[in-house]
């Protein structure tokens, strides 16, 4: 009797559910925790991620399932932030309130520079399918390469939900990589004569243009894509509430408590999508490789319409601000600042890098909101 | 089995239109900042 109350105990613990899958998944989730303190890498979403990886991975942990009809803790902030879609537009409002829209509007080149930096996401979409994926899968690998993460989730949790884990910790691994991976492409792509070009000032940008952007942004982006509507439309909104000058509470409350809770209910939830039993197979390995390549081209993309632009242009642009088109705000832009100040020490391309990548954001929401439009 | 003509058109439809639509952006950004500035220059003159 006391014996098979004894086994009843043991078989409830979690050690006799143990296997070395869920040992190999503590020690992924310890890695980020350790990229995140000792190297600094997207702290604040590589801990919660890789809390959420080693908790979903002590077996019969009631958190991400479902018992006696009702979702477990984890599994709400997942359904009811990742799947009803309300995490990723939340992080974009306050990632509008958070940018300064002024180097774009400055020099609406910039715009297409943002647009060519998706190269990266369409030609990982055809690595996907080459590698055996289905096509709603590639669509949601490819999009790592506009280098945002919120639309990665966004659209993942669309298209490929099972990939959510995966695609979100390439998306955010490589994003923190950014200063890694694109100097050796952008000075393979460019001379250092093109490095060293310095470009006029930005003209100031009017109030009333601030203020206009977002109107006219929302209009012309929910008008000719309209599944982009959810990010694009809390983009600008939290740009509105930022330029407007009257809703300074709103700005802040977007800016700061909001961002830093949904980015809470983000981690964790992508953390706990990576059980041992989905995440230990080649699929995420693929994945990792497609997420590199993806940036790789999308900065090669970037860099090649600038060199482009200085075949018609009289004042030419330097083409290291291209590979600021990846989105990564403001990663990729103190990149191309970084390298172009090896070249020459006395040139500042921040702001001239803060245009298109902030059209790489704008144009990473587009590229998914098309992807919505042809595959959903 | 890979839907390759799909493929093509996800390509040719998302990428152009990505293009076309941070084109059409750009051009509503430019007009609208000339006019602006115009505006605000023709108050000042005034």
């Amino acid at each position: 009797m006391e014996g098979s109350f004894f086994n009843t105990i043991i078989l409830k613990t979690g050690l006799v559910h143990l296997y070395w899958g869920h040992v190999v998944m503590w020690a992924i989730g310890f890695a980020f925790i350790y990229l995140a303190v000792k190297k600094d890498f997207e702290p604040l979403l590589l801990v919660p991620i890789g809390f959420g990886i080693f908790i979903v991975n002590l077996p019969i942990t009631p958190l991400m399932g479902i018992s006696e009809g009702k979702r477990e803790l984890i599994n709400i902030f997942y359904h009811y932030g990742l799947e009803w879609e309300v995490i990723p537009p939340l992080i974009f409002l306050g990632v509008g309130a958070l940018t300064d829209f002024g180097p774009l509007i400055a020099n609406p080149k910039t715009f297409l520079l943002g647009a060519a930096a998706q190269f990266g996401v369409y030609v990982t979409f055809f690595g996907a399918l080459l590698l055996g994926f289905g096509i709603k899968e590639a669509a949601s690998i490819g999009i790592i390469g506009g280098a945002d993460g919120p639309t990665t989730i966004y659209l993942t949790a669309k298209l490929a939900p099972h990939l959510l884990g995966p695609n979100a910790i390439a998306a955010y691994s490589y994003m923190a990589m950014v200063p890694l991976i694109q100097p050796p492409i952008m000075r393979l792509l460019t001379t250092k004569e093109e490095r060293m070009i310095v470009m006029k000032q930005l003209r100031p940008v009017s109030k009333l243009e601030k203020i206009l952007f977002p109107l006219i942004g929302t209009a012309i982006i929910c008008l000719l894509v309209p599944d982009s509507a959810p990010l694009m439309a809390m983009l600008m909104l939290g740009n509105l509430f930022r330029e407007c000058g009257v809703v300074e509470r709103l700005t802040k409350t977007s800016q700061n408590e909001l961002l830093n809770i949904v980015t809470i209910f983000l981690g964790i939830s992508v953390g706990a999508t990576m059980k041992a039993e989905g995440f230990l197979h080649w699929k995420p390995i693929y994945i990792f490789m497609l997420g590199l390549l993806a940036f790789s081209f999308s900065t090669f993309g970037g860099i090649l319409l600038a060199k482009m632009f200085n075949l018609f242009l009289k004042e030419k642009i330097n083409p290291l601000i291209g590979s600021a088109g990846v989105s990564a705000v403001p990663m990729a832009a103190r990149v191309s600042q970084k390298v172009g100040q090896q070249a020459n020490p006395t040139n500042f391309l921040l702001m001239h890098a803060m245009g298109p990548n902030v059209a790489g954001v704008i144009g990473t929401a587009t590229a998914a909101g098309l992807f919505l439009a042809i595959l959903r | 089995m890979t839907d390759w003509s799909m493929a093509l058109r996800v390509f040719v439809f998302g990428f152009s239109g990505v293009f076309i639509t941070l084109a059409l952006l750009m051009v509503a950004i430019t007009i609208s900042g000339i006019i602006i500035t115009r505006l605000s220059k023709g108050k000042e003159g005034k």
